[in-house]
């Protein structure tokens, strides 16, 4: 990436404090709620950016040592495909603790990013 | 949208059942990310009635030809089973008008306007509803119970749909994106290879849940909407759909984050609904979490396709949601 300033994180921060402070209070009804989605997409934006070189790498880690041979080269999305496909297939016991542990680890980092929280005791 | 309402076009479409008035008030209401509903009043010769136009866009051509289809209920037959729904003591929308196409609305109806809160967020934390949140699972359980109960001799139009039924349909809509997600896989294996053997029959909502029930701070339940997925089916699985995490909203019950599942099931029998089998509910809980799990994958892909729609792309990434809560329950210790 090139040496932005400033970077997309605090680019999109900025977007979602600016639209939070002075649109949102401007606008009702449907309007209101619609932006504030986008408000809630922009601020996941910016955790995707903080987080997810980190959580690709402990799923690629992770994929590697469950696949063995058929990981060998493969990208991210390709051992995932080969991963589902050897669950739907039978390959896989679906209740092998390596695997169970594997996707519960991949769901939780993807919440981090998605929505931080859900994995916790209140949800 | 050409279809958009104006207070004259309202007014127009109802004149034929309504009589001379005029609308007033018409705005669109937060919510719904596949439909759109309006609140209005009309003020005619009976003075002010609150009313609601509900809009169902036409389904999309988007299946394999022959493939089985997810119900979705058209206007006339939605309101078909909010009548059969009224007339069992359940407290569903009055129905005022289907709309006809000669109305240049599109697809839909009017029904009552009813007082009361919707937001799940309120319902299962604001202090205004804590009185009467203790009474909301026992209610919901005597209506689920009401529903399950209703004849449906007038109503031919509902499928019949068993769990394996539901698995095919749903597992179907994700055209191969199962494949590229493990946990969609994981789940949809869990699921096939539980399928119950038991299961009765009778009108299932199927999408029976906080965010779908207008709760009014002293008499609890006052109406239950979007009947558009009703199907004939086993019961239980109206009570594991109550209890998703998902339609919480942060509340600490697990019945509709309002309650406990013992309140609800205890309700429930009391009212003549049968015996609950707490297992099937699970089972129909995960399922539940599985059909919103896959929902969640086609609106991201409907929310990013053509024009963009930020409401439904958002909705793709609460994917991860009930696929987490899918795990909690699937690797729970019996």
């Amino acid at each position: 990436m090139p040496a932005f300033l400033p970077p997309a994180e605090a680019l999109l921060a900025s977007c979602a404090a600016d639209l939070e402070r002075d649109v949102l209070p401007a606008l009702e009804g449907y309007a209101r709620f619609r932006t504030r989605v986008v408000i809630n997409v922009l601020r996941l934006l910016g955790r995707e950016l903080r987080l997810a070189p980190g959580a690709d790498a402990a799923e690629s880690q992770r994929l590697r040592a469950l696949l063995g041979d058929t990981g060998e080269g493969a990208d991210l999305p390709a051992m995932r495909a080969a991963l589902a496909a050897r669950i739907a297939d039978g390959g896989a016991a679906p209740d092998d603790p390596a695997l169970v542990d594997h996707l519960r680890r991949s769901l939780h980092e993807a919440l981090a990013i998605d929505h931080p929280g859900w994995t916790g005791p209140a949800g | 949208m050409d279809t958009q309402p104006t207070p004259a076009s309202l007014a127009r479409a109802l004149a034929g059942v309504l009589g001379a008035g005029e609308v007033q008030s018409l705005a669109r209401l937060t919510g719904g990310a596949t439909k759109a509903t309006w609140s209005f009043d009309w003020v005619g010769a009976q003075g002010r009635e609150p009313l609601i136009l509900q809009q169902t866009p036409p389904r999309a051509a988007d299946l394999a030809p022959g493939a089985q289809r997810p119900p979705k209920l058209d206007a006339a037959q939605d309101a078909a089973v909010m009548d059969a729904a009224r007339a069992a003591g359940v407290p569903a929308p009055r129905v005022r008008h289907v709309l006809a196409p000669d109305d240049g609305l599109g697809c839909g109806y009017v029904t009552d306007r009813v007082a009361g809160e919707t937001l799940g967020r309120r319902i299962v934390s604001d202090a205004a509803f804590d009185a009467v949140r203790p009474a909301l699972a026992a209610q919901a359980g005597e209506i689920l119970a009401a529903i399950h109960r209703m004849p449906v001799g007038g109503l031919p139009f509902l499928q019949r749909l068993r769990a394996a039924d539901e698995l095919a349909i749903y597992a179907a809509l994700l055209r191969g994106h199962e494949r590229t997600h493990p946990a969609l896989a994981w789940a949809i294996r869990w699921i096939g290879e539980r399928l119950p053997r038991e299961e009765r029959a009778g009108v299932v909502h199927a999408d029976f849940r906080t965010g779908n029930l207008i709760v009014d701070p002293a008499q609890g339940i006052r109406c239950v909407l979007d009947w558009e997925i009703a199907r004939i089916g086993d019961p239980m699985h109206d009570l594991g759909v109550l209890c998703m995490r998902s339609w919480r909203f942060g509340g600490a019950g697990e019945a509709g984050g309002f309650g406990s599942r013992e309140a609800l099931y205890a309700a429930y029998e009391r009212a003549g609904g049968g015996r609950v089998d707490p297992a099937r509910v699970r089972f129909w809980e995960a399922m539940s979490n599985l059909k919103w799990a896959i929902a969640c994958v086609r609106r991201g892909l409907a929310g990013t396709g053509g024009e963009g729609n930020v409401e439904l792309a958002a909705i793709g990434r609460r994917l991860e949601e009930p696929l987490w809560d899918f795990m909690t329950l699937a690797t729970a210790k019996e």
